[in-house]
């Protein structure tokens, strides 16, 4: 045995789990994510069927941007494997025609998920940040691409439908309230699963990786080997997405896996909060529950009495107008405001705050303490302790 | 099981045109603190680049004991017991203290089992027999394996982080640093860092210790301190010691032996009181004319 | 391989043709990349973008003059007027991005100037798509058609108009670098900005003529590609975009004459690379196959060859 004398045993210590999760504010979302179905319509509920979908694919790719400092770019690729997996196995439409059970087509899907990710992973993990970000991007399209070319494996642009409902023991998932409890539920267990990883042997390997992978290394971490960990962990939780996407959805196609979806869970990510599990929550709310509220008929009915702002504007650019004449046209009708925003510009705001967090506040909008430190530089005299052990 | 010894035997280290280390030969008492000193530039820090893995040593020969390690890679270095402090420190910045020597102690963690290695017996749990796969398969059971560890959390692997996390405590302790285990890194002041990179380095249970001016940037008293500490660690940890060092004071008050490089080969070695009076010595550090009493070359 | 030549000669002359135009762009657009790269160390990912609005106000600026009523010497002018209208856009955008999206990431953790690229190439594309609604707009279709040539060996005008514009753009690029005090200035901070500073080169300003001297190039590209497509939407930056990149990689990263030469190499790759593969019995790869050729190219450089052809040693870790 090394000469180093092992510490006698102190039994009275306990394990310290890090402090992130106070009690009060997880106890209160808990709450209210279990009670809002009660009074939510079921619009309401598709819409957040996506936000906690979202929030599982945020928290996945997190351990891949946020823990270990891999800016994947292609994180659509895991998504799409696993929704048609499901859908080619299952569905009775599918040029595979093997009809699966779902229960048997969903672990195979997560398999190959995990399968993609080791391969995507394994080349491109020795490259740095710039060329890992183009690759993992490239992978992502050619993915796409694959999907829409060969029409004999996935039916091409044309897509595959009728992806039947799974039941849980005798209890069908149908309506959009049903799909809510499993998405959120599923993301509640990433986010546990996720955190444990990250307060563990692990996570610490991960930071020092991230911090300084040389030391890492000189300190026996298998860089590679963890590296390669949280590639393959990000794409099995992606791959959990695609699955309950295409069983919510009953159809998937080409279109829904294009670069806009690796877009938007980057962007929750990153401007909620790079590593940390608040952090994508609001990212979720922000980046994927905003836009499709703004599609609402209740935000149309609710805009519509803004209308007379919009007349007033209108005045006043008219005036304008005759002053300086310029095509600046005039405000749509205030109800409408919210499916102008919801669409293609919410990518305009995206791009925009993309880019202003990472100049202003690169931790996002819920840091982790940790990203915090390391974006913004605190004042070297401050010796503060920070709370929360390992 | 104490110190290592090391040997080097006629070792070479060339850059394309630039002959860093020419025929080094030496050899480290196991258990011994062995000093390391030389002009700027003599070589000193590609010595220890080439015993910690960093570079390949390009003739020559490296022995840690019984065991040849020239032109191992570092994660391999690293298993055998070699371990290592930074001239310019190399903290993991943005990680607490207690972190930083968590870190060290990675290997150790028993989570999900040990590489077997020749500092170590092989364990006998399943984990432990996932080390025994070749290459790839081993890498994927025993990643697989220490996921399903953290995610379940079974008593043990709970247990396990509550040993590594005392035994970090611990190590924090024998270096003075004891309250100060959740600052983060890059707060505390120098002096504190060199000694979490001392903890961090302890942590990896090292059998040979490379500290690479532990003293830099400090003060007469902060040396002695390190000093202190340096000597205390070797008493407690049997672990053998190599520093390389510019504080005269410090390397002639702690070191049992002492090797000059100068210009990349080997001009002197000896104990400290023949080292100083060596005439080969005085003329690498202060130039031929001092020993005449002549005016001074570059300081050390 | 005795299969190439089933189709005729004339044919494999055309792709050839066709693999000089695309690649001129490219080869354009490439410059741009491998620039900033060289003087820092970071992929101008929204370099597409600068590209795409250099064609929009090429477009601008031909609609302004008469669209597709210009007839005569007035088709000269207009494009002309195009070509600096577009310099001037593309060089503002590039300016703009530099001072408020890169600039004051010059020292944060890599991630952050890498996000905020992919922020500002976002904001860009659909700032363009939804002002226009995601239609295409046309450039008019007013250079005149016709061709040179010995027999069925023939060139488009407007084909030998692109690859003309296109060379010499770039032989005034390279003579500026070879040959200023600017250019020595921008090769002596792509070497080294630390050393560049201490001799009195006002780094930050080097750093913007590199910006502006890329945008230049990517606007007459822009205009260049819009009189031969004539389609241009908001969103023609990425594939192009993507693909100069490629070529920037493949003829080595931070070199000029590696740009130029992966250009070409990739737009004749891409057009022969295809009509090569269709040779195949069985084969018939429709045009999305050439950007799964590019892709795989990007990747395949990126895992085996990141040096690139000609180019200087990149770093395997950041």
């Amino acid at each position: 045995m090394p000469s180093l004398r092992l510490p006698r045993r102190n039994a009275r210590s306990a394990p310290r789990g890090r402090l992130s999760w106070a009690p009060w504010p997880t106890a209160l979302l808990l709450a209210a994510a279990i009670a809002v179905p009660s009074f939510a319509n079921t619009a309401w509920m598709g819409m957040l069927f996506f936000v906690a979908l979202y929030v599982g694919l945020g928290l996945g790719l997190n351990v891949v941007v946020g823990f270990a400092g891999l800016l994947d770019l292609g994180y659509v690729a895991f998504f799409a494997t696993g929704a048609y997996s499901v859908a080619l196995l299952t569905s009775p439409a599918s040029p595979l025609d093997m009809q699966l059970h779902f229960w048997a087509a969903a672990p195979i899907g997560l398999l190959l998920a995990l399968v993609v990710g080791v391969l995507l992973g394994l080349p491109v993990l020795p490259l740095r940040g710039d060329y890992l970000a183009i690759v993992t991007l490239g992978f992502g399209e050619i993915i796409r691409l694959f999907l829409v070319n060969q029409r004999d494996i996935t039916n091409g642009s044309s897509g595959v439908s009728a992806i039947g409902d799974p039941s849980f023991f005798g209890w069908v998932v149908s309506s959009n309230t049903d799909w809510y409890y499993v998405a959120f539920s599923v993301a509640v267990i990433v986010a546990v699963l996720t955190a444990r990883l990250r307060d563990s042997r692990v996570g610490r390997a991960w930071e020092a990786i991230r911090e300084d992978e040389d030391v890492a290394g000189a300190m026996g971490i298998n860089t590679t080997k963890y590296k390669l960990m949280a590639f393959a962990i990000g794409a099995l939780i992606g791959g959990l997405g695609g699955v309950l996407y295409a069983a919510f959805i009953g159809f998937v196609s080409p279109a829904a896996f294009s670069l806009q979806v690796s877009i938007d869970v980057l962007s929750i990510v990153v401007i909620g909060g790079m590593g940390s599990t608040w952090g994508v929550i609001v990212g979720s709310f922000v980046i994927i529950g905003i836009p499709r509220i703004l599609l609402f008929s209740e935000t149309a009915d609710f805009l519509a009495r803004f209308e007379w702002l919009r007349n007033g504007i209108n005045n006043i650019l008219g005036g304008l107008d005759a002053i300086v004449p310029a095509a600046i046209g005039e405000l749509p009708p205030a109800e409408d405001w919210g499916a102008e925003l919801g669409d293609d510009t919410r990518f305009v705001i995206f791009g925009a705050l993309l880019v202003a967090i990472m100049v202003l506040r690169p931790s996002g909008i819920i840091p982790s303490r940790r990203r915090q430190l390391e974006f913004e530089h605190p004042p070297e005299a401050e010796l503060s302790p920070v709370e929360g052990v390992a | 099981m104490a110190g290592a010894a090391l040997e080097a035997r006629a070792l070479g280290m060339r850059f394309a045109g630039l002959n860093a280390l020419t025929d080094v030969s030496l050899v480290v008492a196991a258990g011994s603190i062995h000093g390391l000193i030389g002009p700027n530039g003599a070589g000193k820090t590609t010595l220890f680049n080439c015993v910690t893995g960093f570079y390949r040593p390009t003739s020559g020969e490296l022995w840690l004991d019984d065991h040849r390690i020239d032109g191992l890679q570092q994660h391999e270095m690293s298993a055998l017991g070699i371990s290592r402090t930074f001239q310019n420190i190399r903290l993991f910045s943005n990680m607490t203290a207690l972190e930083n020597v968590l870190v060290g102690g990675h290997s150790h963690h028993r989570i999900a089992g040990n590489a077997p290695s020749p500092v170590r017996p092989s364990g006998r749990r399943l984990v432990d027999m996932l080390h025994h796969l070749p290459g790839a398969p081993r890498v994927a059971a025993t990643a697989a394996a220490e996921v399903g560890a953290v995610i379940v959390r079974p008593p043990r692997v709970a247990r396990a982080e509550r040993e590594a996390i005392e035994g970090a405590r611990r190590l924090l302790g024998s270096v003075g640093l004891s309250g100060r285990e959740n600052f983060i890194a890059r707060n505390l002041p120098y002096g504190d860092q060199r000694r979490l990179e001392l903890a961090r380095a302890l942590a990896t249970r090292p059998r040979l210790l490379l500290l690479d001016e532990p003293t830099a940037g400090m003060n007469p008293q902060e040396s002695a301190s390190m000093v202190a500490l340096i000597r205390r660690i070797r008493d407690e940890f049997a672990t053998t010691i190599v520093l390389i060092e510019h504080q005269m004071r410090v390397i002639m008050g702690v070191c049992e032996q002492i090797t000059v490089l100068d210009y990349g080969r080997k001009i002197s070695e000896g104990t400290p009181a023949e080292v100083q009076k060596d005439p080969q010595v005085i003329e690498a550090y202060l130039g031929t004319r001092a020993i005449h009493g002549g005016e001074q070359r570059d300081a050390p | 391989m005795p299969v190439v030549f089933l189709a005729s000669a004339t044919f494999w002359w055309d792709q050839f043709i066709n693999g000089l135009t695309t690649g001129s762009i490219y080869a354009l657009i490439a410059l741009g990349y491998t620039m900033v790269y060289g003087v820092l160390q970071m992929i101008n990912f929204a370099h597409g973008e600068v590209f795409m609005l250099g064609s929009f106000a090429g477009f601008g600026v031909m609609s302004v003059m008469g669209g597709d009523d210009l007839s005569g010497a007035m088709i000269a002018v207009a494009i002309f007027a195009a070509l600096i209208g577009a310099m001037a856009a593309s060089m503002a955008t590039s300016l703009a991005l530099e001072r408020f999206a890169y600039r004051p990431l010059r020292n944060a953790p890599r991630l952050a100037p890498l996000i905020s690229a992919i922020g500002a190439s976002i904001f860009l594309q659909y700032l363009v798509l939804e002002q226009t609604e995601a239609r295409a707009k046309f450039y008019p279709g007013v250079f005149p058609t016709g061709s040179i040539g010995i027999g069925d060996f023939d060139i488009r005008y407007i084909q030998l108009f692109l690859i003309g514009a296109s060379l010499t753009m770039m032989a005034l690029l390279f003579a500026v670098v070879q040959r200023t005090r600017t250019g020595r200035a921008i090769r002596a901070v792509a070497e080294n900005p630390g050393n560049a500073a201490l001799m009195g080169i006002n780094v930050n300003r080097t750093i913007v003529i590199v910006f502006l001297l890329g945008a230049a190039m990517a606007g007459v590209a822009g205009v260049l590609y819009g009189l031969f497509f004539q389609a241009i939407r908001g969103s023609m930056g990425f594939l192009p975009g993507i693909k100069a990149f490629t070529a920037a990689v493949l003829g080595g990263i931070g070199s000029i004459p590696g740009a130029v030469a992966g250009g070409y190499t990739l737009g004749l790759a891409e057009t022969l690379g295809r009509e090569m593969l269709n040779e195949l019995p069985g084969v018939d790869l429709g045009n999305e196959w050439r950007d799964v050729i590019a892709f795989s190219l990007l990747v395949l450089i990126l895992l085996f060859r990141p040096t690139g052809i000609f180019g200087e040693k990149v770093s395997h870790r950041a």
